[in-house]
């Protein structure tokens, strides 16, 4: 914090949404294919600020399809892709329910089918 | 690549902040998950291999030189393959439940949550080729010991009896009132044992 400066009071979580979210977090993100089928998206969050970096997979080890998974082959996808995304930062944020994370704020990209 | 990225089509609900949500927690707790599975595989597989073979569960003839020559190699084969996939498949049970310790540069070290999602993705393909091979170690030797109980043996215990007559070389049939009856290579031949001057007990008449 620099002299002479106050701290700023954290925002609220608030579990919010507004379109200019999504234009944002389209203009300000980056998309990095750190492995085949695995997008690493990296910005800031669209209300907080926070430096966010959310990881975009196209398999996951699920309880449910356990065995599906172990004989999983790779899916690319072949269209484009709308994502749901939503804060994840650990800041603090006041009135955060136990367990949650990021300041509350979600929104949807499109990440389009020759990056995922 | 900066850019990319489009803005939704639609404005975004509720339920995209539930599927945002689930698969954000999916993603944190995956390598955990997998990890608590692979110790509790690894834990009962040990258990049940342990429990077959350290209480003799199973269990077949003490020396399989009894056994004919070639289903007495088919059990040395059942056996090292057993070895092979109980070896191999608890290393890859142990290296899905703890890792691989490995040194990596540091400017291809993946970020923390992605190199996580790897790492899962990694450890449940190893769990589940560990448990192929234990399991395809418990069938080897249940089929080694099968092998053992019901494979044919070497050969049939015979007598050679010497009578002034000669030489009689077989298994035994039977002993009926002082005759004893041997198969032999000719056939069922009877000897009366009292003309005998010796008998005894060899492992083949050949030769």
């Amino acid at each position: 914090m620099a002299a002479g400066t106050t701290p700023r009071e954290p925002l609220p979580y608030v579990e919010i949404t507004d379109e200019d979210y999504g234009r944002r977090a389209a203009d300000e993100f980056t998309v990095e294919e750190v492995h085949s089928g695995t997008l690493i998206l990296r910005g800031p969050c669209p209300r907080c600020r926070a430096s966010l970096e959310i990881p975009v997979v196209s398999t996951i080890v699920h309880h449910r399809s356990f065995g599906r998974h172990l004989r999983r082959v790779h899916r690319p996808r072949a269209a484009d892709q709308v994502e749901p995304m939503m804060c994840t930062c650990e800041d603090d944020h006041p009135n955060r329910p136990n367990g949650h994370y990021g300041c509350g704020a979600y929104w949807t990209v499109v990440i389009p089918a020759r990056t995922s | 690549m900066s850019g990319s990225l489009r803005p939704g089509p639609l404005p975004a609900t509720p339920a995209d902040l539930l599927r945002a949500r689930d698969r954000d927690h999916l993603l944190r707790t995956e390598l955990t998950r997998v990890r608590e599975a692979a110790v509790a595989w690894r834990n009962g597989l040990g258990a049940l291999l342990a429990a077959l073979i350290g209480f003799s569960l199973i269990k077949g003839r003490a020396d399989i030189g009894q056994l004919s020559q070639g289903w007495a190699v088919g059990v040395g084969v059942a056996l090292l393959a057993a070895l092979i996939a109980g070896a191999v498949g608890a290393l890859l049970l142990i290296r899905a439940a703890h890792g691989r310790p490995r040194i990596a540069s540091a400017d291809t070290v993946l970020p923390g949550r992605a190199a996580d999602h790897m790492e899962a993705l990694a450890a449940a393909t190893m769990l589940r080729r560990g448990i192929t091979l234990t399991l395809l170690c418990t069938a080897f030797l249940v089929a080694a010991v099968a092998t053992t109980w019901y494979g044919p043996a070497r050969h049939r215990p015979a007598l050679r009896i010497t009578t002034p007559a000669g030489t009689v070389c077989g298994s035994v049939v039977r002993v009926d009132r002082g005759t004893l009856v041997l198969r032999t290579a000719d056939g069922e031949i009877a000897t009366d044992l009292t003309t005998a001057s010796a008998v005894q007990a060899v492992e083949t008449c050949g030769g």
